[in-house]
C-alpha cells in the first residue's frame, strides 16, 4: 500500500547503516556518562565515607541533607571577620563545636595552592586537633567546573598518618557557570594525634570531563594544636536493664568522643544511642555530630566511640553526659535472615516492621513505615553473610522516602552465594527508654 | 562461562555496574546510529550517548521487562535527540554530516525533510519500525496497546509522508 514510502525509508536506513561509527570515542563517553550518574547516586547520601589504612576500625556515618541552613547573625559576623571565610559558612553552621572553634580563632589560615592544568586547588585553612583535621579548600578554574568529581583525597606526613576515616562532599549543582568549588574535607583519626609535627601534604584527585588532575599541596600549620581533655570514668550504667560502661569522654575542639563498652550478657543488642548529649549546669546541650563520622566501632562489636559536637571552648562549671533513649533489638533477632530466591524470612524482629517487596539473588527491596517519629532513615544492615558464612558484598544501597514509607534497595555481589542471607541489623525502630546521667565534672 | 544478553539485562536492571557497562557496549552501535539519524553529526551523537548513558544508569531499575531494555535505551535516545532538535534549531541548517556526504541523493534528502515534518511520536514509530526493525507486535507490547492500533498509526504516518511528497509535486518520484 505504501511500498514506495517504505522503499525510501529502507534506502535511508541502508545509507545510515553504512556510516562509520566513532566506536572508540563511544567507550569513553559511556564511561563518562556512567561516572556522572554514579557520582550523583552517591550524592544522595551527601557525604562520602572512606576508611583509610585500617581494618580494625569501622566508621559509621550519620548524614544530613544540606538543603537550607539557618545561620545566626552572631555567627555570620564572626565568620565574616575572617578573610575568605564567608564561603564556608554553610559548611560550619550545622555544628556548634565548629562554630565555637571559628569564633575562638582556632581556625588556622593556610593559603597554600597548586595549579594543575586549568585547575587551582587552594588549602584555605584548617581546624586541627588531636582527634582530626578539617581542611577548608577551594578549586578554581577559568573554565567551567561543571561535573567535576573528587575521586580521592588523602592526607600524608612524614612517618605516616594515624589511621582513621575521611569524609567529603561532591559538587551538587550542575551548571556550566561553576568556576569555583569550595568544600570541607574531614580527616578523623582513630587514635589521638600527639605528634609535634605540623607539616602535612593534602592529596586530592579530581576528574573533570574525563581528565584526571592530581594535586599534592604541602602546608604547615602556623600554630600548635590544642590538646584534648580526657575524662576517664569507667562507670557502668543501664537503660531498661541493658548494661553498658562509659569508659572515657574525650573533649577536643572538633568533637567529643564517648567510648562505650556494651555488656555481652545483655538480653538486647543496643544498635544506637538516640539522644546522647552533653549538658552543662545551665541546661545547654551539645548533641551528636550531624554531618561526618558519627561513631567508630571496634571489630568485636562490643565497644564503640560515639561523637558529639564539641563544647571545648565553653567553660561550664558542671558537665554531664546524658541519654534517655537507645535503639535495641533482642540478641536472637539481631540478624535478619532472608532467602532471596523464595522471599522467605527465617529470622527478623518479631514485630516484623520490615516488609520484603522484591527479591532475587541480585537484590532485595524493603519497606518500612516512615511516618512514625521513631522511623530509621539510614542504613539498616552492616555485614551480610551467606549460609556458608561467606561475606557477601553490597555494592550499592538505595534509599528513598515516599508516601509514608521508607524504601531500601540492597544489591548483592557476587551472586553465587548460598541462601539464606544473614543481614546484621545496624538500625531498627525499636527503642528502650531510661535516664542516664553521668557527671564529668 | 559465557554471559548471555538476557543475563546482562537482568543484572544491569538489578543495579550491577559491570553488567550495565556491558549493556551499553552491547547497544552502543544502535544508540549511535539512532543519534546520527536524528542529530546528523558525530560530535552531537557522542554527546547524546553520554547523556543517554547517564539517564539510563539512573533509571535502569525501572525497566520491567528485560527483553525490552534495548528498545527502552533507543527510546531514551530518541527523546533526548528530539529535545535537542527542538531546543536547538541550528541542527537543521548547520548540517555538517550531510555536507560531508555530498552525494546524498535527492529522494533521501527529501525523505529526511518529510520525516522532520512528523510529530515526535510518529518519528519514533517510523524509526523503530523501519530503522531498528522492531516488530509491530513488540512495539504494541512495549506501548501496552493493541497491535491493530500500532498498525493504524503506522498507516496514518505513512499517509502523511505520502501527502508530503504529493504536495512537493513529484520531484521525489525517481
Amino acid at each position: 500500500m505504501y511500498e514506495e514510502e517504505e522503499e525510501k525509508l529502507n534506502q535511508l536506513k541502508d545509507q545510515l547503516d553504512s556510516y562509520p561509527l566513532p566506536l572508540s570515542e563511544a567507550d569513553q563517553v559511556i564511561r563518562e556518562g556512567m561516572e556522572r550518574a554514579k557520582r550523583e547516586t552517591q550524592q544522595v547520601r551527601k557525604r562520602r565515607k572512606r576508611v583509610f589504612s585500617s581494618i580494625a576500625v569501622v566508621a559509621l556515618l550519620l548524614l544530613t541533607f544540606v538543603t537550607s541552613i539557618r545561620v545566626s547573625p552572631a555567627f555570620a559576623n564572626a565568620v565574616a571577620s575572617i578573610p575568605g571565610m564567608e564561603k564556608f559558612v554553610e559548611l560550619i553552621a550545622m555544628d556548634k563545636g565548629l562554630d565555637a572553634a571559628i569564633q575562638n580563632d582556632y581556625y588556622q589560615e593556610i593559603g597554600a595552592s597548586q595549579t594543575v592544568g586549568d585547575l587551582t586547588l587552594t588549602v584555605d585553612g584548617v581546624i586541627m586537633d588531636e582527634s582530626g583535621m578539617n581542611v577548608f579548600y577551594t578549586i578554581d578554574s577559568e573554565s567551567s567546573l561543571e561535573r567535576i568529581r573528587i575521586k580521592s583525597v588523602n592526607l600524608s606526613m612524614e612517618g605516616g598518618m594515624p589511621e582513621g576515616s575521611v569524609s567529603y562532599g561532591s559538587p551538587q549543582e550542575e551548571s556550566e557557570n561553576i568556576r569555583k568549588y569550595t568544600d570541607r574535607i574531614d580527616f578523623h583519626f582513630a587514635e589521638l594525634y600527639t605528634s609535634e609535627n605540623r607539616s602535612f601534604d593534602l592529596e586530592v584527585e579530581t576528574l573533570l570531563s574525563g581528565e584526571r588532575a592530581e594535586f599534592s599541596v604541602p602546608f604547615t600549620l602556623p600554630e600548635k594544636i590544642k590538646s584534648s581533655d580526657v575524662y576517664t570514668l569507667n562507670q557502668q550504667v543501664e537503660i531498661d536493664s541493658q548494661k553498658f560502661t562509659v569508659e572515657t569522654v574525650t573533649i577536643s575542639p572538633l568533637r567529643v568522643g564517648v567510648k562505650i563498652v556494651l555488656d555481652p550478657d545483655n538480653p538486647m543488642k543496643i544498635l544506637g544511642f538516640e539522644d546522647m548529649r552533653l549538658e552543662d549546669e545551665k541546661g545547654e546541650v551539645w548533641s551528636s555530630i550531624r554531618n561526618g563520622t558519627s561513631a567508630f566501632g571496634e571489630v568485636d562489636g562490643r565497644s564503640q566511640t560515639y561523637f558529639l559536637q564539641s563544647n571545648y571552648f565553653s567553660q561550664p562549671k558542671k558537665l554531664y553526659l546524658r541519654m534517655n533513649k537507645v535503639q535495641a533489638v533482642k540478641q536472637e533477632e539481631a540478624i535478619a535472615e532472608i532467602n532471596t530466591e523464595t522471599g522467605e524470612w527465617f529470622n527478623q524482629p518479631s514485630d516484623q516492621k520490615i516488609k520484603l517487596l522484591e527479591w532475587d539473588k541480585y537484590h532485595v527491596k524493603l519497606k518500612m513505615p516512615s511516618e512514625a517519629e521513631d522511623a530509621v532513615h539510614h542504613d539498616l544492615f552492616s555485614t551480610i553473610t551467606d549460609a556458608a558464612g561467606k561475606e557477601v558484598n553490597n555494592p550499592s544501597t538505595g534509599m528513598y522516602t515516599t508516601e509514608g514509607f521508607d524504601y531500601w534497595d540492597y544489591s548483592f555481589s557476587p551472586t553465587e552465594y548460598q541462601n539464606p542471607l544473614k543481614l546484621e541489623l545496624s538500625a531498627y525502630p525499636n527503642y528502650l527508654e531510661g535516664d542516664v546521667k553521668v557527671e564529668l565534672k | 562461562m559465557e554471559t548471555t544478553d538476557r543475563e546482562i539485562h537482568i543484572k544491569a536492571i538489578a543495579g550491577d555496574d559491570e553488567a550495565f557497562l556491558a549493556l551499553m557496549q552491547l547497544y552502543k552501535e544502535d544508540l549511535l546510529r539512532t543519534a546520527l539519524a536524528f542529530l546528523r553529526n558525530e560530535h552531537d551523537a557522542l554527546e547524546a550517548l553520554q547523556e543517554v548513558t547517564y539517564r539510563a544508569y539512573k533509571k535502569i531499575r525501572t525497566v520491567k521487562n528485560p527483553a525490552f531494555v534495548k528498545t527502552w535505551l533507543i527510546r531514551i535516545m530518541m527523546n533526548y535527540c528530539q529535545d535537542q532538535l527542538k531546543n536547538n534549531k541550528r541542527f537543521a541548517s548547520d548540517d555538517t554530516f550531510i555536507s560531508t556526504e555530498g552525494k546524498e541523493d535527492v529522494s533521501r534528502l527529501e525523505m529526511r525533510e518529510a520525516l522532520a515534518e512528523l510529530s515526535n511520536e510518529e518519528q519514533q514509530l517510523i524509526y523503530l519500525k523501519y530503522f531498528q526493525e522492531v516488530k509491530i507486535k513488540d512495539i504494541a507490547r512495549l506501548e501496552n496497546i493493541p497491535e491493530g492500533t500500532v498498525k493504524s498509526r503506522l498507516h496514518k504516518t505513512l499517509r502523511t509522508l505520502r501527502s508530503y511528497f504529493e504536495e512537493k509535486g513529484g520531484t521525489g518520484h525517481v
